[in-house]
């Protein structure tokens, strides 16, 4: 997202109210960011109830370390790292998370809904890809899913997702790889199938 | 260029290739490493194939739309804002 230097500015200004201890701005700078620190942690792995209480955590935590904050960086990519650390956390102490498979994993093909056609397509289309996705996911080692869950689906640089993740750039590069490669063997199926012809009627 | 020099090609291509899939659809490959990528992905059917649903999935997940029903953080963050740090 291109974020243009008027909204760049008055993010600066709310930021330095903040830190000022104006709690409407820091309010607004929630209302702006929320969403997509909430979207970021669900894709991690957090179920809806444990991503609204982490995301919560995240912004209480940027409250109070405001102070810390360097202006250099982005404050949304501040936020990431934030809400990486607390999901890291949070998946860490589910562990085996990996044995404890979703129910009805059978065969993603079968997991499809069966409802195609109905309503207009293209959304029809987003949203069982976003089930898949989620299944698919669920699959991979925390660390590639992280990988590819900042770069691919938050579109961070491959530096800021790198820096989020905590890890050097050819470390998280290779890792991006890695995940890349498992969540196409996993959606093979899904990609394949969306690209032939698909039956009418 | 002999069948088999052309077959030794192909082999090495072929290890070489999917490690750099990532890197190509970046454009973190040098201009050599783009050509080999391309001239093996047109020369292997299998590769060819990868190539082809690592850039499809891609671009579903760059354009995925983000999450539906975020719950009002913002409300519930400004209440706790005076809370103690030492939770």
């Amino acid at each position: 997202m291109n974020q243009p230097t008027a909204d760049h500015d008055d993010e600066g200004a709310l930021i330095a109210r903040s830190r000022a201890g104006d709690q409407s701005a820091f309010a607004q700078l929630v209302t702006k960011h929320s969403a997509r620190v909430y979207g970021t942690l669900r894709r991690l792995g957090l179920d809806p109830q444990e991503a609204d209480e982490v995301a919560q955590e995240v912004f209480l935590r940027a409250w109070r370390g405001l102070a810390r904050f360097e202006e250099r960086s982005r404050f949304s990519t501040w936020l990431y790292r934030i809400a990486f650390n607390e999901a890291k956390r949070r998946l860490a102490r589910r562990r085996p998370a990996a044995v404890d498979s979703p129910p009805g994993d059978d065969d993603a093909i079968a997991a499809l809904p069966d409802t195609i056609g109905e309503g207009p397509q293209a959304r029809t289309l987003a949203r069982e890809f976003e089930q898949m996705l989620e299944q698919a996911l669920a699959e991979l080692p925390a660390d590639l899913r992280a990988a590819v869950v900042l770069r691919d689906l938050e579109g961070l640089s491959t530096e800021e997702a790198a820096a989020v993740a905590g890890v050097r750039q050819a470390a998280f590069k290779s890792r991006l790889h890695r995940g890349r490669m498992q969540l196409r063997a996993l959606l093979e199926p899904y990609l394949r199938l969306e690209q032939a012809p698909r039956p009418t009627g | 260029m002999s069948p088999l020099w052309h077959e030794l090609r192909f082999r090495r291509d072929h290890r070489w290739t999917p490690p750099h899939m990532s890197a190509y659809l970046d454009s973190d490959l040098s201009a050599r490493g783009r050509r080999r990528v391309e001239r093996h992905a047109a020369d292997c059917r299998e590769c060819r194939g990868v190539l082809d649903d690592l850039r499809h999935m891609l671009a579903l997940l760059r354009s995925a739309p983000p999450l539906a029903d975020v719950p009002a953080i913002a409300g519930a963050v400004l209440g706790r804002l005076n809370e103690p740090a030492d939770r």
